[in-house]
């Protein structure tokens, strides 16, 4: 690679991300995003004869994650979601799904964002992990507890900040006993485009949306970094205007967006 | 995406209700929004359905129907925000005399120029997927290969589609331009799902009939 590497996605700027991904072809070899898709695929050979699923978001790393996952023999997956979807995202998620795929519904809806209002648009860190928790973590949990897997894998990457596991390692059981191992932490934001380039992988419509790579999959409400409630629902607005019209009746910032 | 099951009976057999509640769980892996249900009864097509996901109706009350044809879907609703509740867009879709039901797992782009082009009525349901239903009640019997024809009509070589139908007479059809679908054959008949099941087999075209 000879171009400036992108930093941390909270960082970043989407356009950068975008200018990496029309470019990449003409600086990124092919070999080296080949040899690290061979490497991770060894590594995760070991795990040969184990219940082992992965974690599918339909984002960018779970894309990249999902090819070194199949190459590996490893198929099942599970897809965590709550009621407060993006209907474009699940279309596109229905076109592009693994084949092993599972989805988890975790059951949080506009109803129960009225009851955490707080939980709209996360204001810090705190309230983003949080939407993890009871979405992903939780649907993963149900999941791995069903399939009665021996681990789960994560594209958690050490370049977006990610915990991967104690002093950097790249395995750990968290406090409900699901051990979760994140086969691309070392891999930098070009090698993940880079896999989803040279292996013809989509890239989920919330990219092209506002502050796309930034904000990457998610709930609606679970938007990130917005400078304030009126900027997130302008943002929805802008991607789903239904969604909007939907909580406007119990969220005043809604009804304020759509009357202009 | 959507779970799809069925099952067809081999010279009119019942399905092991074991083996078709299995069926049923594992569609519902893929669809948590709403459920459908519907099987031959006295030589008309009985539909139940009901909103969440089908693994949870299967854990409280829901008894499968007892029939030698039977057709189910779990829906994930991704037409528009809050489809997931509308009990009108759950599949199997029936056509307007109950003649054929469809159980579809895909996206259609613009199901209205479709209509257009293929001089269709209008949608009752806002699902998609009624747009398929149409061109096949528009080209019966049931055939696999009109059910094809159908699936590309609709963009089936563009993105990847699934879909099961089944006629009052007593025929299943069965096609897949990418999305997952597979068959088991038993001794009592065929069972179709959208996961594998044992010794599946994957259906790109299949027909089965009472």
């Amino acid at each position: 690679m000879t171009r400036a590497a992108l930093g941390r996605k909270q960082r970043a700027n989407t356009e950068d991300f975008w200018e990496t991904w029309r470019t990449l072809p003409e600086w990124y070899e092919r070999s080296r995003i080949e040899a690290l898709v061979d490497q991770a695929v060894a590594e995760l050979r070991s795990w040969s004869g184990k219940r082992v699923a992965y974690a599918w978001s339909g984002g960018k790393d779970s894309q990249a994650l999902r090819l070194v996952a199949e190459r590996a023999g490893i198929t099942e997956c599970v897809l965590a979601i709550s009621e407060l979807e993006y209907p474009e995202f699940l279309a596109w998620a229905t076109d592009n799904m693994p084949e092993g795929l599972t989805v988890v519904n975790t059951g949080q809806d506009l109803g129960w964002l009225i009851k955490n209002r707080d939980m709209l648009f996360p204001k810090d860190a705190n309230i983003a992990s949080r939407w993890f928790h009871v979405i992903n973590h939780a649907g993963q949990r149900t999941y791995y507890r069903a399939k009665k897997l021996d681990a789960l894998l994560m594209g958690r990457r050490h370049a977006d900040g990610n915990y991967t596991g104690p002093g950097g390692t790249t395995t750990y059981k968290d406090r409900e006993g699901t051990l979760r191992v994140s086969p691309i932490a070392e891999w930098t934001h070009e090698d993940v485009l880079a896999a989803l380039r040279y292996f013809d992988l989509e890239l989920a419509p919330c990219y092209g949306w506002p502050r796309g790579f930034r904000v990457g999959t998610g709930s609606w409400p679970a938007r990130q970094w917005c400078r304030d409630e009126a900027h997130g629902w302008q943002e929805v607005h802008a991607i789903d205007a239904d969604i909007v019209r939907a909580a406007a009746p119990y969220f005043p910032g809604a009804a304020r967006e759509l009357e202009g | 995406m959507c779970g799809i099951f069925g099952f067809i009976g081999e010279w009119g057999q019942l399905p092991d209700p074991d083996l078709l509640r299995v069926a049923a769980r594992e569609a519902s892996s893929r669809g948590p929004h709403a459920w459908g249900v519907v099987s031959l009864q006295g030589g008309a097509l009985e539909w139940t359905k009901g909103r969440g996901p089908l693994g949870k109706a299967l854990e409280r009350e829901l008894q499968l129907p007892e029939s030698s044809l039977v057709l189910g879907h779990a829906r994930l609703a991704t037409t528009r925000y809050g489809a997931a509740q509308d009990l009108l867009q759950v599949q199997p879709l029936l056509d307007l005399d109950e003649t054929v039901a469809l159980a579809h797992n895909g996206t259609i782009k613009d199901p209205e120029t479709i209509r257009y082009f293929h001089d269709l009525p209008p949608a009752r349901t806002g699902n998609d997927s009624e747009v398929l239903l149409q061109l096949l009640a528009a080209d019966l019997p049931l055939r696999p290969e009109a059910l094809m024809k159908a699936l590309y009509a609709v963009g089936g070589d563009v993105v990847a589609h699934a879909a099961v139908a089944i006629s009052r007479d007593g025929a299943m059809v069965a096609a897949s331009t990418g999305q997952p679908l597979y068959r088991v054959r038993r001794p009592e008949g065929s069972y179709i799902c959208s996961r594998p099941l044992g010794y599946a087999t994957r259906v790109e075209t299949w027909a089965g009939r009472l």
